[in-house]
């Protein structure tokens, strides 16, 4: 069901809460097998919201993401029995434009992950074949999704935590530019990178969303004052004439001939819509995971030092120690050993890069090249207007796959932590499917604030795969 | 890059984590993977050049300090891990 679907019901005489109710049977019959909610509690929409465009609407909402009144775990043991005590701004945009808060969805525990194996509470399975992963980190949102257990959802992306799990489930995923939606109220794992975006069945629900939460919010100083233009209305505009970057480094090497050859399609279709191809190049993009891999350390070990079980969260002690500050020290690491391996290996990282001795080798270095990656981004984009790749360089892969690997894992961030780490917006759209049937994804990369753009050519495309 | 046993304890330290003697061997391993990969930035060149440092764009953000009203104390309180009624109780280190 859509939110056009939802619409059509309302018209007909349908309320929210008829509405959620068919939606919570759709979860009660599948969602043993699926795992992708944390919580089921529901905020009915608000009956005089009912001119606005979500009404009725159930949109469900990453662990990490605030939420007034209901349990809000970040996937992990360290907040298993957090009550969230006000709704991130976000929620607070959903509440307004008329949405049903359908639950809390299962994630990699503190978004730290690209598969959803990583949540304290059970790995997510993928609709399409529960043999394999939903990707991550938020998995939990995009199989709720998938599964047509809700509407849309929210996810937070801060490597390609929603354009990943969109593509392996067969979705539509963005990432806006960073600033552009208020990061209040959600965790924050690495505060120069995170994002807050929608995963949705189609191009016009994804802007519908999008068009919701975005704004300037006065208590997320990062967010950008600019007025936020009416993306839906713009998706109907011809891409005739628009240039449309092919960056070469983006073939990379390990990349599935399946995912390669449907992405190779997708840009015919452009052409075929009267866009024109460049072949243009971004260098520094193999150092785009090692960068990330440094700075997202870094700052996820600052933001999580707060989870020290005194003030809330989970705390757990053990005998007492003889000394007083010993009592503190272990009050301090026995509460964070409930951290799971995959917080425990980036806050060690993060240690590790900012320590003195090795600060200007890995952490300083890697700022650098932060900055020299997003002054090539600048100059492609005087010459392109969009930037077109596979989402992911694979298919969704098995469950398990990848769990005892960590760089493996890292590695499937390589098409999609170039939008984080330079900031620009990002799509990513179903291009097909693989022989086996697994969902791949295709990303479009925009200028800074151009969400209209990339929407638009999403657009474009989806109703050019529906002639 | 080697991130042997000792080095892990000591990170353990910094990031107030306590780690079993099985969990240190195999964070000595992962760890010291991870950080020959992202030693790889060390191939681009010219970091002394403090001028790309900076890339946000960004200033400084002042908003009006106006009275507003805040989180309800007793919600916040109910998010005590232990409590005495209204007080947050912490253990003792004295």
């Amino acid at each position: 069901m859509t939110i056009a679907d939802v619409r059509q019901n309302v018209r007909s005489g349908a309320t929210p809460e008829q509405i959620a109710a068919e939606f919570s049977e759709t979860v009660e019959a599948k969602d043993h097998e699926i795992n992708a909610f944390l919580s089921r509690d529901v905020v009915m929409a608000d009956a005089s919201r009912s001119a606005k465009p979500l009404y009725g609407v159930p949109i469900a909402v990453k662990d990490v993401i605030m939420t007034k009144g209901i349990k809000t775990t970040a996937a992990s043991r360290m907040l298993e029995n957090h009550i969230a005590v006000y709704d991130a701004h976000v929620v607070e945009q959903l509440k307004d434009a008329g949405a049903t808060i359908f639950g809390k969805t299962n994630c990699d525990e503190f978004a730290m992950g690209a598969s959803t194996e990583q949540s304290a509470f059970g790995p997510v399975h993928n609709p399409v074949n529960s043999a394999y992963v939903p990707g991550g980190s938020s998995g939990g949102s995009a199989a709720a999704v998938a599964a047509d257990m809700c509407v849309a959802a929210l996810g937070s992306d801060t490597g390609g935590s929603i354009r990943q799990p969109a593509a392996f489930c067969g979705l539509v995923g963005l990432k806006p530019t960073y600033g552009r939606v208020s990061r209040y109220g959600l965790i924050a794992l690495c505060s120069s990178f995170d994002t807050i975006g929608p995963i949705a069945k189609n191009v016009t629900d994804a802007a519908t969303v999008f068009e919701a939460i975005a704004g300037y919010d006065r208590r997320d100083g990062t967010t950008i004052p600019n007025e936020v233009p009416r993306v839906i209305q713009q998706l109907e505009q011809s891409i005739q004439g628009l240039r449309v970057g092919v960056p070469k480094e983006y073939f990379v090497e390990g990349m599935d001939a399946e995912v390669e050859k449907l992405t190779r399609a997708m840009m015919k279709r452009l052409e075929s819509l009267g866009a024109t191809l460049v072949d243009v190049s971004l260098p520094l993009s193999k150092y785009a995971v090692p960068t990330y891999y440094v700075i997202l350390p870094a700052e996820a070990s600052s933001n999580l030092a707060r989870f020290d079980g005194m003030r809330y969260g989970t705390r757990y002690r053990n005998e007492s120690p003889e000394s007083g500050m010993s009592r503190l020290w272990d009050a301090y690491s026995s509460s964070r050993a409930k951290f799971g391996p995959e917080p425990k290996r980036r806050m060690m990282i993060g240690s590790f890069v900012l320590s003195s001795g090795y600060a200007d080798q890995y952490y300083k270095q890697a700022q650098y090249v932060r900055a020299k990656m997003k002054q090539e981004m600048d100059e492609v984009f005087q010459t392109v207007d969009v930037l077109v790749s596979a989402t992911t360089p694979t298919p969704a892969f098995k469950l398990g796959e990848r769990l005892k690997d960590p760089l493996t894992m890292y590695l499937a961030d390589v098409l999609t932590s170039p939008a984080n780490i330079t900031g620009v917006p990002a799509i990513s759209m179903p291009s097909g499917a693989t022989r086996e049937g697994l969902p791949v994804g295709f990303q479009i990369m925009g200028k800074p604030l151009d969400e209209a753009t990339i929407l638009r050519v999403a657009y474009q495309l989806e109703q050019a795969s529906l002639v | 890059m080697q991130i042997d046993s000792q080095l892990v304890r000591k990170l353990a330290h910094l990031s107030r984590i306590q780690l079993s003697d099985s969990e240190v061997e195999t964070f000595s391993h992962q760890l010291t993977s991870i950080a020959d990969f992202v030693g790889t930035l060390s191939e681009v060149a010219g970091a002394s050049d403090l001028r790309v440092r900076q890339i946000s764009g960004l200033s400084n953000v002042w908003s009006a300090d106006l009275p507003e009203t805040s989180i309800a104390p007793d919600d916040i309180i109910r998010a005590f891990p232990e409590r005495d009624d209204r007080t947050l109780s912490v253990p003792p280190i004295l």
